[in-house]
């Protein structure tokens, strides 16, 4: 059953420029999904659509069945959805620990540990961790709000390929061992080759693909 | 992790920012308790000057106007080398006001004290008087100046600390053949408390005192607190230690004749200045005084002068308060904009994370309301260092920019000008400058104002940012 549902949305600027037309999607959990697409097609418009950022011209966005209006899209960005963000969007004032801990519901320290940061870094400024070591804090973030999905803009687009490796392992993980949904705009051949589902967008058409 | 967390995690990890927050804060702070101490201490000023002070009038005969008023012809005399001639004549009004009057006038409220004087120019036995510095008609050498009064307690010059009572007791209502002198006189005289000073009633036909015995006690001795300057003109019957004071009973004896009964004038003091036109209208309406006979005549300019510069100085201060206040207000706004500003970052996480924008918002309140807490608690020691000086110096301009001739205020007494004796004298408030002091109340408004300000001045710095779409916010991130 899907958690997540785009139902004939439709989005478009104020200036004309459709970028979704009649878009429906089904998510599920248990799966990564990786949004594929050339630039300004309008992968990260998706995102934010599904996230709560922004809202459809036409249509509607559905979790659990219900319109995420409904409860509002606070309440959806609070409760149903994480954001992870290619440029981290880390807090600078706070600890790795106290980010993870931001709308945490579940306890920070396992996660952060268990995403490889060691005890004296989780304390230390979040600014003086590597790019890596700041992209697993922000998983870290979207892991301990456990929310059932994520929401990843090009999270391995600042890292080194190795890093990156690491990072899909990560969400792939959280996918298939954590039961998430888990969807990734992404351009990295190297990520989409390790989602469940490529959702590609051409045309403001939005063309899914399981890979078996 | 919630809003006031997350405020304390910034003010503490951004030192930078909170020290220059805590900088201007304490500035504004500074500035605004100083204006509102200052404030207060011209108000307690005002009050104090009105209550020292007090508002003053007289109701005495209308010489030009009454009815009742008699003009006599009394003798002829003709000048023994000159061969000219003169005539004498004395004036009085039939109606008087009596010890009912006075009476009546003492209750009405307000008024502080109420006085009225006859008086004589009445020559003692015992005396030796001391010399005035300039001389009096002959007739007139061993006389000194003797005063009516219902209470010596109550007469200006005792009330206004011109005179004090040294020994004995002060004379009042019901006392009869009881009189006061000046300690001085007594030692010179060799006289003392208890014993008897003797006159004689004035005769008309003799145009002397030479009627009737009347032997006076001496039931108490004043000393005088100030006297006449050096080359002071004054004769000896005015000289202020040659005063005496006798009960009223005794000082109509005295007169000899049944002209004078009563007073010719009342002299009230009232408790408040600002209070002066309730109170005569009050007194206007009392019954018993004949007010075809009597007239009214306020007298508030003491008060109004020494007043003048502290209403300067309190429109000024309120003016710089509201100028201070409005500042703040737009310099803190300014500064918290473009720090919020470069904030946009985070408020577009937080956001991104489901955290509402009034808790967002309410961060950023608690952030600065921490500082500023501990700001404007360090601004009562640095607007008591300054408060004192600052309002001195701005009561000294309003002095120097006053309407009115206020020079004298300053001039160290005033002198209160009491138809003959220019000798009561009343240390003005505004002389010392103001006693300006950081109170509790104070401190409160501060911290009312200061909350007012911070709450203005967040809401209007965090209004740009709010106004955007998260996704807006993280477009802007990005």
């Amino acid at each position: 059953m899907s958690i997540l549902e785009l139902k004939n949305v439709c989005y478009s600027y104020e200036k004309g420029k459709v970028v979704l037309a009649d878009v429906n999607a089904e998510l599920e959990k248990g799966k990564l999904y990786a949004v594929l697409g050339p630039s300004g097609s309008g992968k990260t418009t998706l995102l934010a659509l599904l996230g709560g950022l922004d809202t459809p011209t036409q249509g509607s966005v559905l979790f659990d069945g219900e319109n995420i209006r409904t409860k509002g899209l606070e309440y959806h960005r609070r409760h149903h959805i994480s954001l992870i963000f290619q440029s981290y969007n880390l807090i600078d004032y706070m600890t790795p620990m106290e980010n993870a801990q931001l709308t945490a519901k579940l306890d920070a320290g396992p996660v952060l540990e268990r995403l490889g940061l060691a005890r004296d870094e989780i304390t230390r400024n979040v600014l003086k961790l590597s790019g890596g070591q700041q992209q697993r804090v922000a998983i870290a973030r979207a892991l301990s709000s456990d929310a059932p999905v994520i929401l990843a803009d090009e999270p391995t687009g600042n890292l080194d390929a190795d890093t990156a490796e690491e990072i899909t392992a990560v969400l792939k993980e959280s996918a298939h061992a954590l039961g998430k949904c888990v969807v990734v705009v992404t351009h990295s051949g190297q990520v989409a080759n390790q989602a469940d589902v490529i959702l590609e967008i051409k045309r403001g058409q939005l063309k899914e693909r399981e890979i078996k | 992790m919630g809003f006031v967390k997350r405020a304390f995690l910034y003010v503490t990890r951004k030192r930078g920012k909170s020290v220059l927050l805590f900088v201007i804060l304490l500035v504004m702070a500074t500035f605004v308790l100083t204006g509102l101490s200052i404030w207060k201490a011209s108000e307690a000023a005002q009050l104090d000057l009105r209550q020292s002070l007090g508002g003053k009038f007289d109701i005495h005969v209308d010489w030009e106007n009454s009815p009742h008023v008699v003009k006599e012809n009394v003798k002829e005399e003709t000048g023994g080398k000159t061969g000219k001639s003169s005539t004498s004549f004395i004036q009085y009004s039939t109606v008087q006001l009596t010890p009912d009057n006075l009476g009546a006038i003492k209750a009405v409220p307000g008024v502080k004290h109420c006085s009225a004087r006859q008086a004589n120019l009445v020559p003692f036995a015992e005396f030796s008087l001391f010399p005035g510095t300039v001389a009096a008609d002959a007739k007139y050498k061993s006389h000194t100046k003797v005063l009516g009064v219902c209470s010596t307690e109550e007469d200006e010059l005792f009330t206004t600390g011109t005179l004090t009572l040294a020994e004995g007791r002060h004379i009042s209502d019901g006392d009869s053949n009881a009189a006061i002198i000046s300690q001085d006189l007594a030692e010179k005289s060799g006289l003392q408390v208890g014993d008897y000073i003797t006159t004689h009633s004035y005769s008309l036909e003799d145009q002397a005192f030479t009627g009737q015995e009347i032997r006076v006690q001496i039931i108490g001795l004043f000393t005088p607190n100030a006297v006449e300057q050096f080359g002071e003109t004054v004769t000896t019957y005015d000289k202020i230690q040659n005063r005496v004071f006798v009960d009223l009973q005794t000082s109509v004896a005295m007169d000899g004749g049944e002209i004078n009964y009563g007073f010719s004038a009342i002299n009230v003091t009232i408790d408040d200045p600002q209070d002066m036109a309730r109170v005569v209208s009050e007194v206007k309406a009392l019954p018993g005084i004949d007010w075809t006979a009597f007239t009214i005549q306020a007298d508030n300019g003491t008060y109004e002068k020494a007043a003048a510069p502290l209403a300067t100085l309190n429109e000024l201060v309120i003016t710089l308060l509201v100028v201070i206040i409005v500042v703040s207000a737009v310099i803190l706004a300014l500064i918290l904009t473009l720090w919020t500003k470069t904030r946009i970052h985070e408020t577009g996480v937080f956001l991104s994370v489901g955290i509402k924008k009034f808790a967002i918002i309410g961060q950023y309140l608690i952030e600065v309301l921490l500082i500023a807490v501990l700001a404007f608690g360090f601004s009562y020691f640095t607007s008591n260092a300054v408060a004192g000086q600052i309002g001195n110096h701005l009561l000294e301009q309003s002095i120097q920019t006053a309407p009115e001739d206020e020079g004298d205020i300053t001039a160290g007494a005033a002198a209160v000008d009491v138809g003959a004796d220019h000798l009561i004298q009343e240390p003005l408030p505004a002389e010392d400058g103001i006693q300006v002091s950081v109170g509790p109340d104070n401190f409160a408004r501060l911290y009312l104002i200061g909350l007012i300000i911070i709450i203005v001045a967040v809401s209007t710095s965090s209004v740009t940012v709010m106004r955007l779409k998260p996704r807006e916010i993280l477009s802007k991130m990005s």
